[in-house]
């Protein structure tokens, strides 16, 4: 029997997905989770063989959800997303997630998914693949990355200057290189914009 | 030639060199004409401002140096207030918008006139010349945004007035006026008008000019966006209503023929799919990626799955064709993700005897090749085919390796 925690903030597809599941022989859906912080909770105390999380979820997102239990629990996660951002397949493979499907995907795709997750293989959907690989490219050299990170806390440019050992001049330099490579205004949109890309 | 990417240089510029654009390039080329459009203005504005204040510099200096204490106060204060009333009548004239039809956004501009035309009549007195002051008057009057035609009729009719002042003023007061002193600051005065008007004429076609490059940015941009919503219509409505049918069909035979509405219902799902599947394809036709960037992402994705990936690209790989090896990088990069297990992955795209070869090679503890089952493969073979290309996957020990070679020439 493989005991799966289901986590998703829309009711419906979430009881839908769950009840399909349950009419499954060798599945068992041992929680329903609302969102990220209850689902880390509930697989801390139930230890599910799966974890199926909602990428799009309020407050934890599922790559961030799964890399919390990924560190606590044995389980093996599984993301479902319904449209996925460019990078973020490469956000979720880093945190160690198992699997990655579509929620257009039918449940007994879903099923196969989850037994060939908990058999310790891999799966990631051909569609989300072949559109990660159409990502954009970061048009950022690393010391710019750099500098984006260092100052993605809102730090001022003089705490960046120093956390890099650069001058504030050359901070500010890579910073107005950054806003035009990227058509933007401020430092702060700079860093939205290439953390939603997952170049950050 | 060939450059190694390394698994510490995974960013977009250090792979390969080629598949992030050289920063010059970054800069739109939008912003670019906003700028040349700024730096028009600005040479146009100094220009007018330097012609107006070196007549007025001029004409003061040769004052200054003859004449009465009365005459360089009136001469002074005429040339501030004409000097004043050019640049003010330069901003206001800039600030103007372009559109002849909407005047509930124009600032009245009579008062800067009024003002330019006064100071002129001033210098003039303290100058001793009618000329002069009848010059920098004109001067301020074509300095205004008149409606079209009205401009061209006034500077003419300007330039005969101050003509007909200047020979006048030439013949009365020869030959003891500061005029027999100097032909060209009369003649530099004349023209004072004539250039402003035409500086701004000139100025007044690059705005029309950059207003129009815009606009039909902002055309082809509403195009695409029609052509999009009438493609999304078609589809959707056409499979909508596909799916209206089965469904239907399926409700009617429920009681009569449970078997035939199951068939109906998979039928309906099958139509689903279908839909979204169109929908995919139209929202692929503006994700086009080119080929090195596409194997770029494929080298990250997998080190984030925990690889170790040689990437190796041609730096011309650009032109290598995207629409039949992009599927197999695409095909190739699933699989070794889905079948897992592996520790190495090389990826390299190269010239070789005049065709592209892209190899990809992972080792695979699951008895799988890069390009997965048949399916897949055979799917890529045909496509390849088609453009006189071959695939070859072999095995060598446990690492498997897909190379596909396409001749160069069919896309050159």
């Amino acid at each position: 029997m493989i005991r799966v925690l289901i986590a998703d903030d829309e009711d419906m597809i979430r009881t839908a997905l769950a009840a399909l599941l349950r009419l499954e022989d060798d599945l068992e859906v041992v929680a329903e989770c609302r969102d990220g912080e209850s689902a880390v909770t509930e697989a801390q105390r139930l230890k599910p063989d799966v974890c199926l999380l909602d990428l799009e979820m309020p407050g934890l997102d599922g790559v961030d959800t799964a890399a919390k239990i990924l560190r606590s629990v044995p389980s093996r996660c599984v993301i479902v997303t319904r449209h996925a951002r460019p990078g973020v397949l490469r956000r979720a493979l880093g945190a160690g997630v198992s699997g990655f499907l579509p929620k257009s995907r039918p449940a007994d795709d879903v099923a196969a998914v989850i037994r060939e997750v908990a058999a310790g293989r891999r799966y990631v959907d051909p569609e989300v693949a072949a559109d990660a690989l159409s990502d954009e490219r970061s048009p950022l050299t690393d010391r710019e990355l750099d500098v984006l990170r260092a100052g993605a806390r809102g730090q001022t440019v003089a705490e960046i200057a120093s956390a890099l050992h650069l001058s504030a001049g050359t901070v500010r330099n890579h910073v107005s290189s950054v806003l035009g490579k990227l058509g933007l205004a401020s430092r702060q949109q700079a860093t939205i914009h290439a953390r939603e890309r997952g170049w950050i | 030639m060939i450059r190694r990417a390394t698994r510490d240089e995974c960013h977009a510029r250090t792979v390969a060199g080629v598949s992030a654009p050289a920063p010059a390039s970054v800069r739109t080329p939008a912003a670019t004409y906003a700028r040349d459009v700024r730096v028009t203005w600005w040479y146009t504005a100094s220009s007018i401002l330097f012609l107006h204040v070196f007549a007025v510099f001029m004409w003061a200096l040769v004052v200054v140096l003859r004449g009465t204490t009365l005459d360089i106060v009136l001469v002074l204060i005429g040339a501030a207030g004409s000097v004043a009333s050019g640049v003010l009548l330069l901003i206001h004239y800039r600030r103007e918008p372009l559109d002849d039809g909407d005047d509930s956004a124009r600032r009245p501009v009579w008062p800067l006139v009024l003002l330019g035309v006064g100071s002129a009549v001033v210098l003039g007195v303290g100058a001793g010349s009618v000329l002069l002051a009848a010059a920098l008057a004109a001067q301020a009057l074509c300095t205004v945004r008149w409606r079209a035609g009205i401009r061209v009729r006034l500077v003419a009719l300007m330039l005969v007035i101050v003509i007909a002042v200047w020979v006048i003023e030439a013949t009365r007061l020869s030959p003891d006026g500061y005029i027999s002193l100097t032909f060209a600051l009369p003649l530099f005065a004349t023209m004072l008008a004539p250039l402003t008007a035409t500086s701004l004429w000139w100025w007044d076609i690059v705005r029309e000019l950059d207003r129009a490059r815009r606009a039909e940015g902002r055309l082809a941009a509403a195009q695409e966006r029609l052509r999009l919503a009438g493609d999304l219509h078609d589809l959707q409505g056409h499979h909508l209503q596909v799916i209206a049918l089965q469904l239907e069909l399926a409700e009617k035979m429920m009681g009569r023929d449970p078997d035939a509405a199951v068939e109906q219902v998979r039928a309906a799902r099958a139509s689903v799919d279908e839909a979204r599947r169109g929908t995919r394809d139209l929202a692929a036709r503006f994700r086009g990626v080119p080929l090195p960037d596409e194997l770029a992402n494929a080298a990250d994705l997998l080190r984030a799955a925990g690889l170790t990936v040689d990437l190796l690209v041609d730096t011309e790989a650009e032109r290598a064709p995207a629409d039949v090896l992009g599927p197999v990088v695409r095909e190739s990069t699933t699989n070794v993700l889905k079948h897992g297990g592996g520790v190495s992955a090389s990826l390299s795209l190269a010239r070789h005897d005049g065709a592209w070869v892209l190899t990809v090679e992972n080792d695979s503890r699951s008895a799988a090749s890069p390009v997965g089952d048949g399916a897949g493969l055979s799917g890529i073979a045909e496509r390849v085919g088609s453009v006189g290309g071959t695939v070859d996957a072999t095995r060598l020990g446990d690492r498997f390796r897909v190379t596909v070679r396409v001749p160069e020439e069919v896309f050159a």
